[in-house]
């Protein structure tokens, strides 16, 4: 039998609710124990539990919505929308430079999208909206370009 | 874990009748995706706009709408206090709008943006302005 996308989210649902824990055996690389415990002393999380319940929690959470987006897109083509849109209305109400510039965002998101033509069906669209922002910040501050000399 | 400014998203019941729609073209519909692939942060449904769109998780029908958004803000003892006392300030307002804007609350008390995707600007807007968080209301 192999598990659905719906198990996924029951399971997580119920994992918010529960407060019982079970012993499991993992294998971690010694240095990357020794950092969450140190992290965990310097106050990231309450316990090396917590710590690794809050990863897992955050990266089953990216997966879920990666999968449930690429199977809406995939099944309604129809409600694809624009990066340029979907990265303008990440930004809209806060200090981001691409409120103010919107064309970077058109400039950014039309460069992206031809590398990345696949970008919401794949269900990366976070990252690929990570992407565009980053290179708004980056032609916002001019980085790159050949400042005029005076 | 978000990169860049974080958005969160509410939805009201225009937003999720909109959502539970299944009709191979809905330009409401696309609305709503966009604002979800745009919530890099708290996507919710209040459960009082469950209750009113007529969302019900168990729903076979309702599956891909679950995926999309898996999390209800429970209307519990302090979010019905904190209805009450919105309603109070804001008289036009309803229990299912004043429980948007107390989800809203919720999902942008650790900053962020908090989009609120309404069909009803002008009352989601008088809660907006009485709530503790950074809302940007738009129209569906």
């Amino acid at each position: 039998m192999t598990a659905t996308l719906e198990e996924l989210i029951e399971a997580m649902s119920a994992a918010e609710d529960a407060d019982g824990s079970k012993a499991t055996s993992v294998r971690l690389p010694e240095a990357l124990h020794r950092a969450v415990l140190l992290a965990t002393e310097l106050g990231m999380d309450e316990s090396f539990t917590a710590a690794t319940s809050r990863a897992l929690r955050e990266r089953l959470g990216d997966f879920v919505r990666r999968e449930a987006l690429a199977e809406h897109f995939s099944k309604f083509p129809a409600d694809l929308p624009r990066l340029a849109d979907v990265a303008r209305r990440r930004v809209q109400g806060s200090d981001h430079p691409g409120v103010s510039r919107p064309e970077l965002i058109e400039e950014a998101a039309a460069w992206v999208e031809q590398r990345r033509p696949e970008w919401a069906v794949s269900g990366a669209v976070d990252d690929t909206v990570d992407e565009v922002l980053g290179y708004v910040e980056m032609l916002a501050a001019r980085v790159g370009r050949r400042r005029r000399s005076t | 874990m978000a990169k860049g400014p974080v958005r969160h998203l509410v939805l009201d019941s225009e937003a999720a009748s909109a959502l539970l729609s299944s009709v191979p073209v809905s330009a409401k519909r696309a609305a709503v995706m966009e604002a979800i692939a745009a919530a890099n942060g708290r996507r919710l449904v209040p459960a009082a706009v469950r209750g009113e769109s007529g969302w019900d998780r168990t729903d076979p029908v309702a599956a891909n709408t679950n995926r999309l958004i898996g999390a209800d803000d429970v209307l519990d003892r302090t979010a019905a206090n904190r209805v009450a006392q919105l309603r109070v300030v804001v008289t036009g307002a309803s229990v299912v709008d004043a429980a948007v804007a107390v989800a809203a609350e919720r999902a942008g008390s650790d900053g962020g943006v908090v989009e609120v995707l309404t069909s009803d600007v002008a009352d989601l807007r008088d809660l907006a302005a009485n709530i503790r968080a950074t809302v940007d209301v738009v129209h569906l």
